[in-house]
């Protein structure tokens, strides 16, 4: 597919770089990684996106720390103590307090964000995993099996997630993080698998694979050795653009209370029960939560396209 | 052409087995099975239990149910809602008809703001307005569809109170639920207020559904339009000299919606998700709102007729799709 050796001519020609660096011919090699690193920096919105999206995942992961240091101003959600409820953002409660328990919303935020992005997270690594064995497997074997594989995919992509997650939560009974992540996870396979399959449909038919095969390397090994680095690029996308997705999700399901729930919280189990209040004008609770997932979910949108384009330059943007 | 559209029909039928066969095993998985629906009515008696277990029919073998329930889809009333007391197919119908409302408007404003939209930004790329629409698309695309519904509620019904909070239509001024035979009669009385009130209902939910709707197919439009433009034929209908209008327009432009086109098959589950969402926040009674209702009570007759009746639309609109395609570009073989 991408032979870096090319892509360094046609992209990456430094001129003056480091004397030692230059071979024979005057142009410095790259790997593909290097390469795709490079795009990825040199990309306007990525990098900055993947700082921001770097202190948000601290801010939120070290939450317990911050309750360490600053007791006054961040509580744990365990040891909330009853304060004025329903009170607008001040030095005290940065972001307000909620109208029922008056606890701190900038607290929420910050261990509710660990949920959120776990289950993001933790859902597209278990998506990742079936959806690669299903997609490679249906599209590297083909003929009968492709189709029945394919056709069990189908029935996962017509039902919307968004019925579908709610219900097995139910299934599923009482909701824990490690539960709720499961069941996007295995919600979420079907569409990498439709990429995997039309990924090694083409690529099972390279000279490449059909060398290996000639050679009589077994399947397992074409697959994995051969065909899979090859289909990284589109997968390593899916999976991030995935986690937004589930992100979002998340917080809709938790919202209605059909997901995470109390002494857990996410940042969609945060704005359950703040619409009871909207009328009141409370605007403080509804919209910090969600200006948290608007923005996690921002930067990995601007990082899942960087990687788009550093993978696949392409692309005509 | 007849021959590609009967060979998709039969292609669905087994997706469409599948699909109940997994619901319905699914539903039984449920801690208690379907009978945990009755569960919250504590002092009901043993013998008690036993007739509702028997009136509907939960005492028999699932794969009898299964049977049953399939023979009650495809022939009769879509069996009986727990709680409606009422047919399943009475009350999914009763429903339908608000959703289809606020699905079709919400489609309409996406489509009218984001095809030129696309398609300046696309035809003045790194123009001010170009990253304007790329960043709004960005920020839409990253806006979970309930949050922006209840912020677009703070803004425009709490703090500048123009418009209805919830519902589709004003009880106060109709004097009945919306659909009922009375709503129907004031309905035939007065077409026009009727109109104006589901229109003054409707603007937010439908705004809603849009503006996501909107920062995904702009994007589309704009990449679409911008691959058209870099085409061979494109320069040489300009090589020919005709005029940037007619390039544009007959040459570019008409390349360019056929995959938008069938982006309409791909995009209808997003929108059935962006109004089951907007349903759930503004209390449109419709579809969405019924499903969680169904949901709350665990009244899986109800639910597993929502699901199939969706899957049905998905399945439908995505053939629909497809045959659009099929005879709007030559190139495409019915094979």
């Amino acid at each position: 597919m991408l032979d870096s050796r090319q892509l360094a001519g046609e992209t990456l020609i430094p001129v003056g770089a480091g004397i030692e660096d230059v071979d024979s011919i005057g142009v410095k090699q790259f790997s593909f990684r290097e390469l795709t690193f490079r795009r990825f920096m040199n990309h306007p919105t990525a990098k900055w996106a993947l700082l921001a999206l770097g202190v948000l995942v601290v801010a939120c992961y070290g939450a317990p720390l911050w309750h360490l240091l600053f007791p006054n101003y961040i509580q744990a959600p365990d040891q909330f103590s009853l304060g004025d409820a329903g009170t607008g953002p001040s030095l005290q409660h940065l972001m307000g307090t909620d109208s029922y328990n008056g606890h701190d919303i900038f607290s929420l935020v910050l261990y509710g964000g660990r949920f959120s992005i776990f289950i993001g997270i933790g859902s597209m690594v278990i998506a990742v995993i079936i959806g690669v064995a299903w997609g490679a497997t249906a599209g590297y074997f083909g003929h009968a099996l492709d189709a029945v594989l394919m056709r069990i995919t189908d029935v996962f992509l017509t039902v919307p997630a968004l019925l579908l997650v709610p219900l097995a939560a139910r299934v599923f009974g009482e909701a824990s993080p490690w539960k709720i992540a499961l069941i996007f996870g295995l919600l979420s396979w079907p569409s990498i698998s439709r990429i995997v399959r039309s990924m090694f449909l083409s690529l099972r038919e390279m000279q490449f694979a059909e060398a290996a095969r000639a050679l009589g390397v077994p399947n397992s090994r074409i697959i994995f050795r051969h065909l899979l680095p090859n289909a990284v690029g589109p997968i390593v996308v899916a999976f991030t653009l995935g986690i937004a997705n589930n992100i979002v999700l998340e917080a809709f399901v938790s919202f209605l209370g059909f997901g995470i729930q109390p002494p857990n919280y996410s940042w969609g189990s945060t704005l359950a029960g703040a619409q009871g209040v909207l009328v009141a004008g409370n605007w403080w609770w509804i919209t910090f939560p969600g200006l948290a997932v608007v923005a996690t979910v921002l930067c990995i949108n601007f990082i899942g396209d960087g990687l788009r384009d550093a993978l696949d330059p392409k692309i005509i943007r | 052409m007849i021959g590609f559209i009967g060979r998709r029909i039969l292609q669905s039928i087994p997706t469409l087995i599948l699909i109940s066969l997994l619901l319905f095993f699914g539903m039984q998985a449920v801690p208690g099975g379907p009978l945990s629906a009755f569960a919250f009515r504590p002092g009901m008696s043993n013998a008690a239990r036993q007739a509702i277990v028997h009136q509907w029919g939960l005492d028999q073998p699932v794969y009898v149910q299964y049977l049953q329930w399939a023979k009650s889809m495809l022939t009769g009333s879509w069996q009986f809602s727990f709680f409606m007391h009422r047919p399943v197919r009475e009350v999914i119908f009763s429903r339908l008809p608000a959703t289809i409302i606020l699905m079709v408007t919400a489609y309409i404003i996406q489509q009218v703001i984001a095809l030129p939209a696309g398609i300046i930004a696309a035809l003045r790329r790194y123009s001010f307005f170009d990253q304007a629409v790329t960043f709004f698309s960005y920020v839409g695309y990253s806006m979970p569809t309930f949050w922006l519904g209840l912020m677009l509620l703070l803004i425009f019904a709490v703090f500048i109170p123009i418009l209805p909070v919830a519902g589709i239509i004003d009880v106060r001024l109709t004097g009945a639920p919306f659909l009922t035979a009375d709503y129907n009669a004031w309905f035939g009385q007065h077409p026009i207020a009727g109109i104006l009130d589901i229109l003054s209902h409707i603007v937010l939910p439908a705004t809603t559904i849009a503006i996501v709707g909107i920062a995904g197919d702009s994007r589309f439009m704009r990449s679409s339009m911008l691959d058209a433009i870099h085409q061979d034929y494109v320069r040489t209908a300009r090589a020919k000299g005709l005029s940037e209008r007619v390039v544009v327009l007959k040459h570019a432009l008409r390349n360019a919606l056929l995959p938008v086109i069938t982006n309409i098959g791909i995009e209808l589950p997003l929108l059935f998700s962006g109004a089951v969402v907007t349903e759930a926040i503004f209390s449109w009674p419709g579809m969405g709102q019924l499903f969680f209702q169904a949901l709350e009570a665990f009244d899986y007759p109800l639910l597993m007729g929502i699901l199939s009746v969706s899957a049905v639309l998905i399945i439908l609109f995505n053939l629909l799709a497809d045959i659009a395609y099929a005879y709007i570009d030559p190139r495409i073989s019915y094979a």
